[in-house]
């Protein structure tokens, strides 16, 4: 069961992925800020992981250089889901290391949760 | 006999004077300079003419002040032992305007040059009867010919002329000299004041420049401020849209359970309203940045058919809500596309979404096909048709067609195809589009095909 880390300080939008993929048949884990993600992160090693950027604590940025910088997620499929998205925030987070920058308000569930399997590593897919 | 007393300055010699002296006053530009060396220099030429000149004092006129200001006092023993002297500083001696009994104010007012034995006559006011003749005596100055100084018709000062003889004197030829001696000063006094004005104006200019520099830098902190801000505020507000988008979509798509067909419908509209918000604000932060010159493209390969496919599933729901058919037309393999993957995004958006907005039955199809180097794409729909004087009107900013056919009675901004235009044209492409008022629009644009 491929496992995904929501890395989002909204708990609203984690309980409709959550509710969504676990019916989907994915194991979703969350963390409601930076430092929280980057410990379950650590601990859990998920297949991909969501990527809020303006969270408590530590931000999206800081967040994505630790994981990078980390022997356990430095290959985990990130994608940064914000409702920032100047070019200079998405050239920013991808030269970072982001597999995707995705403007959350301009992709559906459906459409987010395809990306999420587009970008999940084959061998758990 | 009398030339060996009192010898006259030979023609030529007072030509050659008035030349040196023209040449020393033309050759200098810097007013302060020009005022000095003018005095000097009358004395020297008049001295080689042994005259018996011992003070040369030149006086200008301040219209702001409306004075007669002690510009310039030649340097001679004489002068300097005056200085030495006065209870008030050269350049204080200043007579005021209403001092009309005083020789340089009249001969300044009349333009008529005179002279005085009498020295209160020109150095009162500002200084008391008793200090003037006192100062006269000292320095042994029996004459002083007072002339207007001026240039171009206009008095610019005086200039005076002290000397150890009395005036009965003083030749003809010798006030002739002194006549040219000042109408070369005339000029050079104008040619220094307009050059200092020149100088002045140049500083003042440089001063502006810079005000304009530090004033630009913070023209450009405040830009930047103010795209942080859009950029915040528009963060703020797709946040509540993302989190309405989400759990409508959720509910529709039977995740939270059995909902009705009736609440189906409500919750499409919902849906799809608050979709038009979210375009809305996409917009808005795109003309922001339009604006302000700051629209940047991120330029990668992009795949055309997923993006439209991607798009018009985005889109089925407002299509549904009007009974409206909504489909991608059979496809060839495309190539792709170098673009900005999130701005061709929004330009597909805005013109499926108008599309949408403006066709009432039938439907829109969208449709692809390379074309040399580009890559074409096409929105088509079944709507009234724009008419051929309102399809120039349509990419112009705010300029939702007001009349016939597309009437304001749909809403929007009208910036949308304002914005695909700057984005397609950003992006290297064109825009264009054709239309028969009746049986429909197509929209078109290219973009560049990867090689």
């Amino acid at each position: 069961m491929a496992k995904i880390l929501f890395i989002e300080d909204d708990p609203l939008l984690v309980k409709i992925y959550s509710t969504r993929l676990s019916q989907d048949g994915f194991e979703v884990l969350s963390a409601e800020n930076g430092e929280a993600g980057l410990q379950v992160a650590e601990t859990q090693v998920p297949d991909l992981i969501v990527l809020d950027i303006m969270m408590p604590r530590l931000d999206g940025f800081s967040v994505l250089e630790k994981l990078r910088t980390s022997e356990k997620t430095k290959n985990t499929p990130i994608l940064v889901y914000s409702n920032l998205g100047q070019e200079d925030e998405i050239a920013r987070a991808k030269k970072m290391g982001a597999t995707d920058f995705i403007i959350k308000a301009n992709l559906s569930p459906t459409e987010m949760i395809a990306k999420i399997k587009e970008y999940l590593p084959k061998s758990v897919q | 006999m009398k030339f060996f007393f009192q010898p006259e300055p030979h023609s030529q010699d007072t030509i050659k004077a008035l030349w040196k002296l023209e040449k020393i006053v033309l050759d200098t530009l810097n007013f302060d300079e020009v005022v000095q060396r003018i005095v000097d220099s009358v004395l020297v030429e008049l001295g080689y003419l042994n005259l018996g000149y011992r003070i040369i004092v030149l006086i200008l006129h301040n219209p702001e002040l409306s004075i007669l200001k002690r510009i310039s006092l030649s340097q001679t023993p004489e002068a300097a032992q005056l200085l030495a002297t006065t209870k008030i500083p050269f350049p204080q001696m200043d007579i005021s305007m209403n001092a009309s009994n005083n020789l340089c104010v009249r001969c300044f007012n009349t333009q008529i040059p005179t002279y005085t034995e009498y020295w209160p006559d020109i150095l009162t006011p500002p200084f008391a009867k008793e200090d003037a003749l006192y100062y006269q005596r000292l320095v042994g100055i029996k004459t002083s010919m007072v002339y207007p100084v001026i240039a171009k018709g206009k008095t610019l000062g005086v200039l005076i002329f002290s000397m150890t003889k009395p005036v009965s004197k003083v030749t003809d030829e010798e006030r002739d000299l002194i006549s040219s001696f000042t109408s070369v000063v005339g000029i050079a006094v104008q040619n220094a004041k307009l050059y200092s004005d020149l100088e002045n104006t140049t500083k003042a200019l440089n001063i502006a420049n810079e005000n304009l520099k530090i004033a630009n830098i913070k023209l450009q902190e405040l830009d930047k401020l103010k795209d942080e801000f859009v950029s915040l505020a528009s963060h703020e507000l797709r946040a509540p849209m993302t989190v309405i988008k989400g759990s409508l979509s959720t509910i529709l798509d039977g995740y939270a359970g059995e909902t009705s067909k009736e609440a189906k419908e409500f919750l499409t509209a919902a849906y799809s309203e608050n979709d038009r918000l979210i375009r809305l604000v996409n917009n808005l932060l795109n003309i922001s940045r339009i604006e302000s010159g700051r629209l940047k493209f991120l330029v990668t390969n992009v795949d055309m058919s997923k993006l439209m496919k991607d798009v018009v599933t985005n889109l089925q729901m407002a299509a549904k809500e009007k009974s409206l058919r909504l489909i991608i037309d059979k496809l060839d393999q495309l190539p792709f596309v170098l673009a900005d993957e999130d701005k061709v995004r929004e330009v597909l958006i805005n013109l499926i979404g108008n599309a949408i907005k403006f066709t009432h039955q039938g439907g829109i199809t969208v449709s692809a096909k390379v074309e040399k180097d580009m890559l074409i794409t096409s929105v088509a729909d079944t709507g009234n048709g724009i008419a051929p004087e309102d399809q120039e009107l349509l990419f112009k900013k705010f300029s939702q067609v007001s009349r016939g056919t597309y009437s304001r009675q749909t809403g929007g901004t009208g910036l949308g195809l304002y914005i695909s235009k700057k984005i397609i044209e950003g992006l290297h492409g064109q825009i264009w589009l054709t239309s028969t008022v009746g049986k429909g629009t197509t929209f078109y644009f290219s973009l560049p095909v990867v090689k």
